[in-house]
This record gives C-alpha cells, sequence and structure tokens, in this order.
C-alpha cells in the first residue's frame, strides 16, 4: 500500500511538474517569430543615447538601453525597480538636494559585463562636458555634482529643492562605459561623427540587443538572452525589425496583408476599416488617449516690437499690448465662439476631443472641475461689446469704439496661420475662420510651410499661430515653464511666443516645484489654480486632442498595451514561426 | 581603320573634352551660387533648423549662429561653404583656439551674456574672446558638412543611399530606353497602322497620369487584390543584415521599374517614331532601296542608326535621374533611395544633405550633356571632336 500511495505520489508530482514546465518548455527564447513595426518616418540619427534628440532614434534605444529610471506602465509614474530600469530605489537627503540612488545588480551588457554606477557616469560626464550638442546638457542647470559611490550607488546632487528632480533624470541612459571610453575615448568632441553610434556592439538590459542597421530601410534588434525581466522568463520574439513604410496608404496596406505585426497609430482614414475588422477578431485593437494637443497661440504682446519676457536682471520687461489679443475680453470671445460640435464633424471625423489645458485630464495634477469653454455666442459677442469693439457701420465686421489698445475705427481683424498640407488643421482653421466671422470677427487665414511658421513663431510677429504641443510621459506639470513662464518668453527660440505674463501663475508655479516635502495634494491645488488662470486668460485656446488607435495581427499572443506604453511586455509577444 | 587615325581621334576627343570640362567650370559655379543663395533665403535658414528646440539655451542659439558663421555677410558664407574655413581661421598652437585669421574674418568674438547677447562692461566695451579655428574643407575639397540631423558627414549619408538608387535607376532606364526605343521603331514601321495608334494612346495616356498614383494602383492591384508582388521595400523583411543580391528579389524590382520606366517608354518611343519616318523619307534611304536591299536592312542598317542621332541627346542627361533617384516612387515604394532622402532632408531644412544632393546632381548633368555630346560625335561621322 505504501508503495502504492508512494508511486500515485511521484505521478503527480511528476504530472505537476510537466503541467508547470509545459508553458515554458513551448516559450523557449527567440522561439516566437521577429515582431516587424512599420517606422513612418526617416531613419534612426543615432544609437547613441548621450546624443540621440529625435523619437525614432528612441524607439530603438529604448529596445536596446535600460532606463536610469523607470515608469510604470500601469500607474504611468516614475518607479524605483520599474522593468527595464537601473535604478531600484532612491533616497533624498536631509539637504533635499541629495539624492542617492541605489542601482540593481542584475542587469549586464550583451558582451557580459555588468551595468554598473560608472555607466552612468560616463552618460553625465558626456553629456555635461558641453563638447556634443547632446540634448541633455540641459542637466547642467540643475545638477552641481555625481559621484559613484559604488559599483551600485550613485550620488546626484542638485542645485536647489525641486519635486520635479526625477522627471529631470528621466533622459539618462546608462551607457557601456568600458565600450564608449574605447571607442571614443577621453574627448567627446567627435563623439557624433563616430560611425559606431549606428553599429553599437554592446547593448543590453534590455528585451533586445542590436543586430544591424540598413539606412533607409530597417533597424535590427535581436532577443536578448540575458534579459532577466522577460514576462514569460525568456525574450520570446526572436527579434524586433524596424522597418520604414514611408507611405502611410502602403503601411496599412502591408498590415492588412500580415507582412507588419504591429502599427502603433492607424491613420484617421483607416480607422473605421480596423475597427470594424478588430470587432470581427481579424485583429486586435486597442485605443489611447493621444500624446499631442492643438492649440491656437494668442499673441498677447506688441507684435510689431516683439521684445525677451526678462532682462538681464530678470526682472520683467514691458512687452506692449496687441492691438486686438491684448484685451482678455477678446480671446475669450474667441473661446466662446468656437462651437466644437461643428469642428470636430467637419474637421475630425467625429474623433476629437475637447480640452481645457495642456495637460490630460488623467493627469494627478489635473483640477476636477477645469472644463473647455461652452459654445456661446451670444456671451462671445456680449464679451466683444464689452472690450468695445462693435460694428457701427453694418459691414458685419466690428470696428474699434472705446477698446483698449487699438485705434479708434480700427477693424476686430485677425490673420490666423496654421502649417499647409495638414488637412485637418485646415479644416480646422477654415471652419473657425466661419464662426469667428459670424461674431464680427474678420479672420484673414493663411495656410504656410511649417518652416516659416516656425520662424514666425519664435519670432512673435504673428497674431494666433495654430500648431501642436507635445504631451510628456508621465506628466510632469512643471512643463508649464516652458510655455507660459516670462523665462520662456525668449525672441527667436522661447516656446513663450505669446509672450504672456501672469506674475500669480509664476509663483505658483514656482512654489509648486520647490514645496518643501513635495506633498501631492498641496501641488495639486497649486497646479489646478494654474490652470483655471490659463484658462481664464487664455494664452492660449485649446482646441482638442484626439485617441490614438494601436493594432496588431490576431497571431501575435500576449499583446497587451496599456495607457503607459504598448510595449511592456514586448517580451512575452508571441508569433508562432513559419 | 589606321592606328594613325585612330590616335588623332582620341587625341581629338580628349581635347574636346578638356575643353569641355573647362567650359563647364563657370557652369558650375553658377549653379553653386544660384544653390546656395536659393538655400539661404529658405525661412530660418540652417540656425532655424536646429534652433527650434525649447532645451536650447538663448547662448546656445548665439554660439550655434557664431559655429555656422551665418552671422557673416552671405559671401563670406558663400566662399567659407565653397572652399572651406581651415585658411580662414587656424590654430597653429593646437590650443582649440584660433591664433590666426585672413584680413576678412574676425579672430575675437564677444563674449556672450546667458541670453546670448555680447557682454558689455561697465565702459561701454566688452569681453572679447579667440574664436576656434575653421574646421571645414569646403565642397570642392568634397566637405559639404555634417548633416544636421544625421550628425555625420552629409556625404556619407548620400553614399549610402546610391546603390538602391542606381539599382533601380539603370534598371528603369534600361528597360524604358529599351522597350521605347523599340515601340518606337515598330511604331514607325506600322505607320498609321493599329501599333502606331496604340502606341501614341499610350504615351498620352502614361504622361497624362501622375506616377504616384499609378505605383499606388499597381501597388494595389498586384500587391493587394491580386497578391503577387511584394507592396514595397527592396527585399524581404528579415534578420539579415543585407539584402541578397538583385538577381534573388527581382520582385520588388518590377512595379517600381514598371512606374519609372512607363514614363521613359513613352518619351522614347515617340521620339524614335518620328526620329525614323524623318530618316526613311530621306534621300538615302531611297538609294538604298534602289540598290535592292532588303527592307529590314535598309530599316535596320540606314535607318536607325541616323535616327539614333536625337535619341543620344535624351541618354546623357538621364544620368542625372540615376543619381537623384525618383523622389516620389521612393517615397511610395519606400524604396530605400537618394530620392527619399532628399525629400526627408528638405522636409528637415537638412542644408548639407539637400545642398550635396544638388551639387552632386548638377554635376552629374553636365556630364551628360557631355556624354550626349561624345554620343553624337560617334553616331554621327558628319560631327567632329574638333
Amino acid at each position: 500500500m505504501n508503495r502504492f500511495i508512494h508511486l500515485v505520489s511521484v505521478s503527480l508530482l511528476l504530472m505537476f511538474v510537466t503541467a508547470l514546465a509545459a508553458p515554458l518548455a513551448a516559450q523557449d527564447f527567440g522561439s516566437g517569430a521577429p515582431i516587424i513595426e512599420p517606422n513612418f518616418g526617416d531613419d534612426p540619427k543615432t544609437f547613441n543615447p548621450i546624443i540621440a534628440n529625435d523619437g525614432t532614434s528612441y524607439d530603438v534605444i529604448d529596445r536596446m538601453f535600460p532606463d536610469f529610471i523607470g515608469v510604470d506602465s500601469e500607474t504611468v509614474q516614475y518607479l524605483g525597480g520599474a522593468k527595464g530600469a537601473l535604478v531600484a530605489s532612491w533616497d533624498i537627503a536631509e539637504d533635499g538636494v541629495t539624492y542617492t540612488f541605489h542601482l540593481r545588480d542584475d542587469l549586464v551588457w550583451s558582451d557580459g559585463a555588468s551595468i554598473t554606477a560608472r555607466d552612468v557616469i560616463y552618460f553625465l560626464d558626456a553629456a555635461l562636458s558641453g563638447e556634443t550638442t547632446s540634448p541633455r546638457q540641459q542637466l547642467i542647470d540643475s545638477v552641481v555634482s555625481y559621484e559613484a559611490i559604488d559599483d551600485h550607488t550613485l550620488t546626484i546632487v542638485f542645485n536647489e529643492v525641486s519635486c520635479t528632480i526625477i522627471d529631470t533624470l528621466s533622459p539618462i541612459y546608462p551607457v557601456p562605459a568600458h565600450i564608449f571610453s574605447e571607442v571614443f575615448g577621453d574627448s567627446y568632441a567627435d563623439m557624433e561623427e563616430n560611425d559606431y553610434n549606428l553599429n553599437p556592439q554592446v547593448t543590453g538590459g534590455e528585451a533586445f540587443v542590436f543586430s544591424n542597421f540598413r539606412p533607409g530601410e530597417q533597424t535590427t534588434l535581436l532577443g536578448n538572452a540575458d534579459f532577466t525581466e522577460a514576462e514569460m522568463g525568456a525574450v520570446i520574439p526572436e527579434g524586433w525589425i524596424y522597418k520604414v513604410v514611408t507611405d502611410q496608404v502602403v503601411q496599412m496596406e502591408q498590415f492588412r496583408a500580415g507582412e507588419l505585426s504591429f502599427v502603433a497609430s492607424v491613420p484617421q482614414a483607416d480607422r473605421d476599416d480596423i475597427r470594424m475588422r478588430g470587432q470581427a477578431g481579424e485583429f486586435q485593437i486597442f485605443e489611447t488617449p493621444a500624446g499631442t494637443i492643438r492649440f491656437l497661440s494668442l499673441n498677447t504682446a506688441d507684435p510689431d516690437n516683439p521684445r525677451d519676457g526678462l532682462d538681464e536682471d530678470g526682472s520683467p520687461v514691458d512687452q506692449g499690448h496687441h492691438p486686438i489679443l491684448g484685451d482678455v475680453r477678446v480671446r475669450q470671445a474667441l473661446n466662446y465662439g468656437m462651437d466644437f460640435d461643428e469642428i470636430n464633424e467637419g474637421a475630425f471625423f467625429g474623433t476629437g476631443v475637447p480640452v481645457a489645458s495642456h495637460v490630460r485630464p488623467t493627469d494627478w495634477s489635473f483640477p476636477a472641475g477645469l472644463e473647455p469653454y461652452p459654445f456661446d455666442a451670444e456671451k462671445a459677442m456680449s464679451l466683444l461689446d464689452e472690450a468695445g469693439f462693435t460694428d457701427s457701420d453694418g459691414d458685419g465686421v466690428r470696428e474699434c469704439n472705446g477698446c483698449l489698445y487699438s485705434e479708434e475705427g480700427a477693424p476686430l481683424a485677425l490673420t490666423v496661420k496654421t502649417n499647409a498640407g495638414n488637412t485637418s488643421q485646415e479644416a480646422l482653421y477654415t471652419l473657425l475662420q466661419d464662426q469667428w466671422e459670424e461674431l464680427g470677427f474678420e479672420i484673414n487665414l493663411e495656410f504656410v510651410e511649417f518652416g516659416t511658421l516656425v520662424d514666425e513663431f519664435t519670432a512673435q510677429t504673428y497674431d494666433a499661430i495654430g500648431v501642436f504641443w507635445g504631451l510628456s510621459t508621465p506628466a510632469n506639470p512643471d512643463g508649464i515653464t516652458d510655455i507660459f513662464l516670462p523665462a520662456a518668453d525668449v525672441v527667436g527660440s522661447g516656446y513663450n511666443t505669446q509672450s504672456y505674463n501672469n506674475p500669480r501663475l509664476t509663483e505658483l508655479i514656482e512654489t509648486a516645484r520647490t514645496l518643501p516635502g513635495c506633498d501631492a495634494e498641496t501641488r495639486r491645488e497649486m497646479y489646478g489654480e494654474a490652470y483655471q488662470i490659463l484658462r481664464d486668460d487664455s494664452p492660449w485656446i485649446w482646441i482638442s486632442t484626439g485617441n490614438v488607435l494601436l493594432a496588431a495581427q490576431s497571431n501575435v499572443e500576449n499583446w497587451a498595451p496599456r495607457v503607459g506604453g504598448a510595449r511592456w511586455n514586448i517580451d512575452a509577444w508571441t508569433i508562432a514561426q513559419q | 581603320m589606321a592606328w594613325g587615325d585612330l590616335l588623332w581621334k582620341v587625341i581629338a576627343m580628349t581635347k574636346y573634352i578638356i575643353r569641355r570640362l573647362i567650359q563647364a567650370i563657370p557652369t558650375f559655379l553658377g549653379v553653386t551660387i544660384l544653390s546656395y543663395v536659393l538655400m539661404s533665403c529658405t525661412p530660418g535658414g540652417p540656425v532655424g533648423a536646429l534652433a527650434f528646440n525649447s532645451r536650447l539655451k538663448p547662448r546656445e542659439v548665439e554660439e550655434l549662429k557664431i559655429i555656422l558663421g551665418v552671422n557673416d555677410p552671405l559671401p563670406i558664407q558663400y566662399l567659407r561653404w565653397l572652399l572651406g574655413d581651415d585658411w580662414m581661421r587656424w590654430d597653429s598652437d593646437d590650443d582649440g583656439l584660433a591664433d590666426g585669421s585672413v584680413f576678412f574674418i574676425d579672430l575675437f568674438g564677444p563674449e556672450l551674456d546667458k541670453r546670448g547677447k555680447p557682454l558689455i562692461d561697465e565702459n561701454g566695451g566688452g569681453g572679447m574672446r579667440r574664436l576656434p579655428p575653421g574646421r571645414h574643407y569646403g565642397i570642392l575639397r568634397n566637405d559639404f558638412g555634417n548633416s544636421f540631423f544625421y550628425k555625420r558627414p552629409a556625404i556619407k549619408v548620400l553614399v549610402e543611399r546610391l546603390p538602391a538608387t542606381l539599382e533601380l535607376g539603370v534598371t528603369s532606364l534600361f528597360v524604358g530606353a529599351f522597350l521605347g526605343i523599340s515601340v518606337g521603331i515598330l511604331a514607325a514601321i506600322n505607320h498609321r497602322g493599329w501599333f502606331d495608334q496604340f502606341s501614341r494612346v499610350f504615351a498620352v495616356i502614361v504622361n497624362a497620369l501622375p506616377n504616384f498614383w499609378l505605383g499606388l494602383l499597381l501597388l494595389l492591384f498586384f500587391g493587394v487584390i491580386f497578391p503577387i508582388l511584394p507592396l514595397g521595400g527592396r527585399c524581404k523583411t528579415t534578420l539579415d543584415p543585407s539584402c541578397p543580391p538583385v538577381h534573388e528579389r527581382l520582385e520588388y524590382l518590377i512595379l517600381p521599374t514598371i512606374v519609372l520606366a512607363a514614363g521613359t517608354v513613352a518619351n522614347y518611343s515617340r521620339y524614335m517614331r518620328a526620329s525614323m519616318l524623318d530618316v526613311v523619307n530621306r534621300d538615302y534611304i531611297r538609294t538604298a532601296r534602289s540598290k535592292g536591299l532588303q527592307e529590314r536592312a535598309v530599316w535596320l542598317r540606314h535607318g536607325m542608326r541616323n535616327a539614333f542621332i536625337p535619341i543620344a541627346t535624351f541618354l546623357g542627361p538621364s544620368i542625372t535621374f540615376l543619381l537623384i533617384g525618383a523622389v516620389v516612387i521612393e517615397n511610395v515604394f519606400s524604396w530605400p533611395g537618394v530620392g527619399r532622402l532628399v525629400v526627408s532632408a528638405l522636409f528637415q531644412r537638412d542644408h548639407p544633405v539637400v545642398m550635396i544632393v544638388v551639387i552632386y546632381s548638377a554635376i552629374a548633368t553636365i556630364l551628360g550633356y557631355l556624354l550626349s555630346d561624345m554620343l553624337y560625335a560617334m553616331i554621327d561621322p558628319r560631327i567632329r571632336f574638333n
């Protein structure tokens, strides 16, 4: 009997082990076909994270270099020990400016070397040397010193207490210092011209490692056998191919034909079809809020005499007033006069989402109750009357009759410009032109080549310019500094091209950024007030955002995109090998 | 032919080529001036492209202007681009700062404050500092500078894309010229017959069709509805580090070649037809017939050779097309060539890449016309190199 029980026990144990092992056995490293993703754009410029400065390069870099500080794909917040990131945790000293980062010790480069603090130090040394055009030179404004305590501990001292320091450090990537110092030497001046940037032999710490780059065609990565955080215990796809497809029509036909595994953004014209086929089970689909916002910047200052927002001592400089848009009531009237429903149908195929701010309603700093302006033509016209713009000669266009900054009798005329060639932008502003002319404006609409538009935008010589604003992930509410504070009002380069200056807003942003203890609730209240001020002052008209439709072939198993990222578990995507 | 005659012919041809190349120098310089001025007139110029970055501090923008020399007068900027600036401002003690310069180039520049404005001291003067030495060799020494976006020498970026462009260009030119000439001859032989009418209608239709539209239509037809050909690209998407040899991936060449060659077929066939019809009414053709030559020999030996003379005019300039590629078609078919490169460079205001393509195209055009003239002389014995 004992022998029987023993036999049964062993059999059950064996069955249990087999059952556990079965999925793993079927999911060996690199057993899945490569993932082919379209790159609708240009080649990556570099695979060197120190000098990278474009989205396409980062699309590849993110697959084969670990982040310094990672983001949790579920909460979309920075998190110590996040997947594919080097920092396990961090401490802040009592002085509030000394951060000690504890690094993981289980990440390795593809040549077997451990990823250590030295790799982060090399990145910082090169980026802050001033010898490259690294966009990370911005760190020099906030970093006082840094030091590797040991292989897995690093301290960075900042110049001020700030609640956004972790955001500041997000663009840091560890790089293989032992290889980089050999390839680039001690001088970083020639780093950008080195061919190694497009042929990095040592990568790692992420799901893939570099394989090859074919200019104009594709970038190829291979599964990383040493990636310890794979969802299935090993990286399943044999590789990842970032394939250049320059025509959107061709891209979507390639997807329909099964040549592409995944499309990160289905073009507007194909959405209905892909949605329908997704519901029929032909494809997998996922919709998420877009990362851009359409806005119209309203120049509040004198466009004939653009000046920087601050002088050398940091004191505000008088900006003069825009003859029409200098009056906040006119800016508000434009907001009330915008019929979003009509715009949404006419320009965005009904897919637009009205917005009241440049941060997403899902972001932690977004205040409850902040709503877009409702469409109210009566209110708009009464504001214009109040501002001293009335139609005294009955020609349908209002004139200044006691207005604040325009000459008496001057028409209520504005030139609105946007980039030529973007059909939805052109449709949007054509509709807005009609809507605002109904209120008594005379709108001169111009579609301008993008380069010219940018020049006028930064030169601050315009009335109103409509472009897009990219949203950061995770949200960094301090990004407002770059757009609406006088320090960013720099003729020729700053983004506060509308020359907007509200001292209360500046105070709120500065206080929220440097709040001792960084209490989230207090900061949320401050940012909430700031967003409300911006909505009421309307230096921008926030128009809309939209959704992005992602689609994958039905045979891509484990495809489970989240709001925080579509590729968070790319190591587990399984496509049966042909 | 005696060796002496041949030698004289070679000498005459060499002298002709040298003379033509010397004559081409002013043309080339004219092209460089025109293209440089046009490029300088584009909104923003090089700094506009590089400085649209909220992270770039005003001081860095000003530094960028100094490094790129965009504050200098346009003629100096042009000279720097053409001849380089290593001889304009040099560093003889290797301390990284210039210690000598030609008279029209500043050796010192103002110290800048953090807003990029020159620092002014209490007495109204300002701090000055030595500027870095020139590091460019100029386009005449094949230095077009670094691509603003690829951060590598523009020449390298161009060379990477040339093989794909040549592959498609040579194939489509060969196919187009061969078919075009053949159709033209047949149309002439079949003058006013059904084939002649058909070729005329074909030429009109092909010339009227935008080639990007034709490309998309063919992709839809042969890639989607009847999926027998690939949907763009140069080879199969695999993990391999390079495309296999051309003969193993001919299917990728078929559609772009058809679209590109269609225009060439249409044009060459019309010219060849007209040329042949012009030739067949000449006296020497009548003489050939009266000698009792077979009709085939009359057409091929006497007619075709002479009909080729005007066609030679087109062959030379086609070299330009081989180099710059088919801008639109490369985009439609995701063909990784120079045409696509130049489109993205234009959108990104990547001046060095745009300029290298413009200048090399100009050189190819000049050489193409020279080749045309040489072909002319070879085909037509009445034309002599001297």
